[in-house]
């Protein structure tokens, strides 16, 4: 091969695709890495369902809303909004204030799935959530190339999207509570799981912090303010802490 | 409820929640030519929003004004840091996400134990 041009098997192998391999590794990685939060959406989306049954949304009503939003906290409010009577403007502008993270969430995607093109990143952008961003984000940090991002990306968004969209029907179904062990010891699943993953980040101390100031102003913002405008406002107040003194930090070493 | 009103309401969800999505990517070129402040500040963003996430499922109990929420709320946040000080330890030797899951595993039983005992 010429200078500059790279042989099939080599470009095959800088995406993650060794001879013999059906699969693309980065894909298998993301998958299995997925199984946290699959657990997690078993039971989270369990509760969606049962809850769309509550609010009469049919079977189907119910199982396409998780696979067209795909965000928890949104769903929630839609079932009550639809309970108390609200106007569909109403339901569709606090949507937008819930799921307004979404935004901040494909922005930070943007140089992780650098080069991949936009035909193959659009059909894939429904399976975003906050989990499935968190594990991309996490997960992508030394992975050499925008496919290999996206490659994983697939594979934890294939191996979690699916079980919330199955549970959704599941819980319609059985419809029936969850005991409160389930519902104490479930939800810990994830916080656990994302600081074993944001302390593989351990040396980027700037975004550990951001991190951790988020998790310590949250529960202020909620106490004092709405739950939503806290989500917003936690991340923009905690990312412009840590990136003014780092800024300092800069300005003290000239 | 009117059928067609639940169908819109999805359908307009759906919109709104894809757009949000898809704004940036749209966008592409032209968040490319981001200064590299704001671009880290974006990235910071990125991990304000995990540490959010953490936060809504260790608090939760408190914003629900649940009876037992000091302990419930103590319990996962102890397992929570515990994780956080085991993973800084030994993150040398955190090459895979194996000891993670050993980890997260020890620590989900330690909850359940500690949940289990509380009860």
């Amino acid at each position: 091969m010429s200078a500059g041009l790279v042989s099939p098997e080599a470009a095959a192998l800088d995406r993650g695709i060794s001879a013999g391999d059906r699969l693309p590794r980065f894909f298998l990685l993301g998958l299995r890495e997925s199984v946290p939060v699959a657990v997690s959406f078993v039971i989270s989306f369990f509760a969606v369902g049962a809850l769309s049954h509550a609010s009469q949304l049919s079977l189907v009503q119910a199982v396409a809303m998780t696979g067209l939003v795909f965000a928890g906290p949104a769903q929630y409010a839609i079932l009550s909004f639809f309970t108390s009577g609200a106007s569909i403007p109403v339901i569709l502008l606090s949507v937008l204030v819930i799921n307004f993270r979404f935004l901040i969430m494909a922005f930070n995607l943007l140089p992780v799935f650098r080069d991949v093109p936009r035909r193959y990143i659009f059909p894939a952008l429904p399976m975003l959530s906050a989990s499935t961003f968190a594990l991309t984000a996490i997960g992508t940090a030394s992975k050499p190339s925008g496919w290999d991002n996206f490659q994983y990306y697939l594979g934890v968004c294939l191996g979690s999207f699916p079980v919330a969209v199955l549970m959704t029907g599941v819980g319609y179904i059985l419809s029936a509570n969850l005991t409160p062990e389930l519902n104490k010891t479930i939800p810990v699943i994830l916080p656990i799981y994302f600081v074993v993953l944001l302390a593989k980040d351990w040396k980027k101390w700037g975004s550990l912090a951001a991190a951790g100031t988020a998790f310590c102003l949250h529960p202020i913002l909620v106490i004092t303010f709405s739950k939503d405008f806290a989500t917003l406002a936690t991340v923009l107040v905690s990312a412009l802490i840590v990136s003014g003194f780092v800024n300092l930090a800069d300005v003290e070493k000239k | 409820m009117n059928p067609s009103t639940v169908w819109i309401t999805i359908i307009g969800a759906s919109l709104v929640s894809f757009g949000l999505r898809a704004i940036p990517f749209v966008a592409r070129g032209w968040f490319k030519n981001l200064s590299p402040g704001l671009t880290y500040f974006i990235q910071l963003c990125g991990y304000a929003i995990i540490g959010s996430m953490m936060a809504e499922a260790v608090f939760s109990p408190l914003f629900a004004s649940d009876p037992s929420a000091l302990t419930d709320v103590a319990l996962r946040a102890g397992c929570t840091v515990l994780a956080l000080l085991f993973m800084l330890r030994f993150r040398r030797q955190v090459l895979s996400l194996g000891v993670g899951y050993v980890t997260f595993v020890v620590l989900y039983l330690l909850f359940i134990s500690g949940s289990v005992y509380h009860g």
